[in-house]
């Protein structure tokens, strides 16, 4: 039998390689995506049981070190303060993200520019902005027009409720006159394109039992999916082939079985996340790329970038029913998002509020800072912390540095014995003054809101679950590893769409940018297809 | 982690000493509350946890006997606060070694949901009502001038 060749083999069936295939999909092409992860049954996510908060920390757990499930690969992250996050499945890691989902701002683009530091990006938010707006339709993004923060929006469902933790987090802000708005958040807060409304059962990010929150199986691949494109669940790509002339061939991957299989494609696109595109690029070596694939620059897989978090859990005297309500998606605040050279750093930080904890982790959380103590004194110091918490992030832009990198392990394999990659990531020392400044601001506003005490988590170590910058967007070849529209400069028919392609991290959640990119490339693609490979 | 009799009765006093019933009764201890066996399951999938945790437990009842002619299970918790003090001074602190697991136990317990007044069931498909959002909390956000960089 002839070997197939498709019209478009994307990799990578998470939120950058679902948006792209759903846009793609109305050209008609053959195409395929492939995907190491399954497809998940939201009946089996952690929240339907007793055990929900041991599962957070055990299959459902963020890192895939942590939770060894076969279609994950191991990361070795012990030389940096912040460890990988992801999650390997039809979907991605949207089936384990807060569902926060602010966009990035018009100067995230424009920081060289603006304030000497990073570089420019080869787009802006002006020309996004129309694959931000479609993509928060497609998602079903809950949130509030008018924030002073934004350039005008439209938002197409009503914001999530704030709760009573909420309401006492946002007088804080009021009382010292900071900016705060309810946050954009991918969850569905009415009935929404075949979702569910949310029930504010809590822990988002062990998956979405109801169906509300937007992770891509139920957003954008059943769409997908019914125009023809194919996913094929539990195959992992080794390599990326290489053509003679210089174009890629194709990939070979391993099947569900363990087979090794090959496909061959026009055009390849990579959706694998800031560490696994470059770990994929470095992988795939000939002798016209020995030093990876589409790496003439030597930029894939520096520049990573990741954002520092500083998590500040304010205790109060009075129960915040903080159990309710999207874990993560409340309200955020951007009055610290623009550079203000007498705060001793450049750019700066967004606070996201994150409600309060269940049982179990109150307690182990309250035994790790001594509140909770084994024996005598246990009900007492759980008294003190149970339901009595709410915490914020600082969630702070990191800069491009290129001694932060991926690399390929020399020894760890994931189970079909590809090498897997290594990370080596140190905090700059404006991000240290960041952090700081941000724990600092923080204890102020859960001060005003009537906190007693306070516990500081900085960097936050389990935070690493926006990975950027590896394959980073530009018109220099030497400077950058895509153009402006994804294509790598070294191979004509070679796209990344995810977070590789970041050139600055901005100071938000990156899956809205992540996936306007992802339409924007494919929206470029379709207008091009004449003369794709000029 | 496979236990005699004997042994999960000596468990069951150890996880009080993990987490003890409240003074005012309200709160079941850990092991009154009968989680012996769950827990002793779960350090199954730690063998070299549950090897010292078996020594331990063979050194409480040891420590026990001498000192109070009864096994460590009989003790009462003054006692049994004692030998495990002697115990952790000797290298071996056996209830600090079982809070992860037992805190995940307990407070994962429907008993133990109701003593603190929340609802002995998984967050789904239940959920929990909460009042729409007021867009009243933002008529002072609403009167600053938009502040992002326009570039």
């Amino acid at each position: 039998m002839a070997e197939e060749t498709v019209d478009v083999l994307i990799v990578g069936a998470g939120a950058a390689g679902a948006a792209f295939a759903w846009s793609l999909a109305d050209t008609r092409m053959r195409i395929v995506c492939l995907e190491q992860g399954g497809w998940m049954n939201p009946a089996t996510y952690p929240t339907t049981g007793m055990d929900w908060e041991a599962r957070a920390l055990g299959d459902f757990s963020v890192s895939p070190n942590a939770r060894g499930r076969k279609e994950d690969y191991p990361v070795n992250d012990a030389d940096s303060p912040i460890k990988a996050a992801m999650f390997s499945a039809v979907g991605g890691s949207t089936i384990l993200y807060a569902g926060h989902f602010p966009r990035l701002h018009p100067s995230d683009f424009r920081t060289k520019s603006l304030d000497g530091v990073g570089e420019d990006w080869p787009v802006d938010y002006a020309t996004l902005e129309p694959y931000y707006a479609e993509n928060d339709r497609m998602m079903g993004v809950a949130g509030l027009a008018g924030d002073p923060a934004y350039p005008p929006k439209e938002v197409p469902l009503p914001p999530v409720p704030l709760g009573k933790l909420g309401e006492r987090l946002a007088s804080g802000f009021d009382e010292l006159g900071w900016h705060w708005w309810p946050s954009d958040s991918a969850i569905a807060t009415r009935p929404y394109r075949g979702r569910d409304r949310c029930v504010n059962l809590g822990p988002c990010i062990s998956g979405c039992s109801q169906g509300a929150k937007a992770s891509t199986d139920i957003t954008y691949w059943p769409e997908a999916v019914r125009h023809g494109v194919e996913v094929r669940p539990g195959c992992r790509v080794r390599e990326i082939l290489l053509r003679d002339d210089g174009m890629a061939d194709g990939v070979v991957y391993y099947d569900e079985a363990g087979n090794e299989c090959r496909e061959r494609a026009e055009i390849v696109v990579i959706a694998c996340n800031g560490i696994g595109t470059p770990r994929l690029l470095l992988n795939s070596t000939s002798r016209a790329f020995p030093d990876g694939l589409a790496n003439r620059s030597g930029l894939v897989g520096k520049n990573l970038m990741f954002h520092p978090y500083g998590m500040v859990v304010g205790y109060f005297d009075e129960p915040l029913e903080g159990y309710k309500g999207p874990t993560g998606c409340s309200l955020m605040s951007q009055e610290f998002y623009e550079t203000d050279a007498s705060r001793g750093f450049v750019r700066g930080y967004s606070f996201e509020a994150v409600r309060g904890m269940g049982p179990v982790s109150a307690a182990l959380s309250g035994m790790g800072s001594g509140r909770v103590p084994v024996g005598e004194g246990h009900h007492e110091g759980f008294a003190q912390v149970h339901d009595r918490s709410a915490a914020l992030l600082a969630i702070c832009e990191d800069l491009a540095e290129e001694r932060n990198r991926v690399t390929l392990d020399p020894e760890l394999k994931d189970a079909n014995g590809i090498p897997a990659p290594k990370i080596d990531y140190r905090l700059s020392e404006n991000s240290e003054r960041m952090l700081a400044h941000g724990v600092e601001r923080a204890k102020e506003v859960l001060a005003a809101a009537g906190a007693r005490e306070f516990q500081v988590n900085s960097p936050l170590s389990v935070a690493g679950w926006h990975l950027m910058g590896t394959a980073r967007m530009g018109l220099d070849p030497e400077r950058s590893v895509v153009n402006e529209w994804g294509r790598c400069h070294d191979v004509r028919n070679l796209f990344i769409i995810d977070g590789s392609i970041f050139v600055t991290a901005g100071a938000v959640n990156p899956t809205s940018t992540i996936q306007a990119l992802a339409l924007y490339v494919a929206d470029r693609m379709k207008k091009n297809l004449a003369n794709l490979f000029d | 982690m496979n236990l005699s009799d004997d042994q999960l009765r000596s468990f069951a006093a150890l996880l009080d000493e993990v987490i003890p019933p409240s003074a005012d009764g309200r709160m079941p201890g850990a092991g009154q509350l009968g989680l012996a066996g769950r827990v002793a399951r779960d350090l199954g999938a730690q063998p070299a946890l549950a090897e010292i945790v078996v020594a331990g437990l063979a050194s409480a009842d040891r420590v026990a006997r001498e000192e109070c002619d009864r096994p460590f299970a009989a003790l009462g918790a003054t006692d049994r606060r004692r030998v495990l003090a002697r115990l952790a001074e000797a290298g071996t602190p056996l209830a600090g070694m079982l809070a992860f697991p037992t805190y995940i136990a307990y407070y994962e317990h429907p008993e133990v949901l109701v003593a603190l007044g929340r609802e002995a069931r998984p967050p789904h498909p239940g959920g929990y009502e909460l009042e729409p959002f007021d867009e009243r909390l933002l008529d002072g956000v609403r009167k600053r001038a938009p502040f992002y960089r326009e570039c």
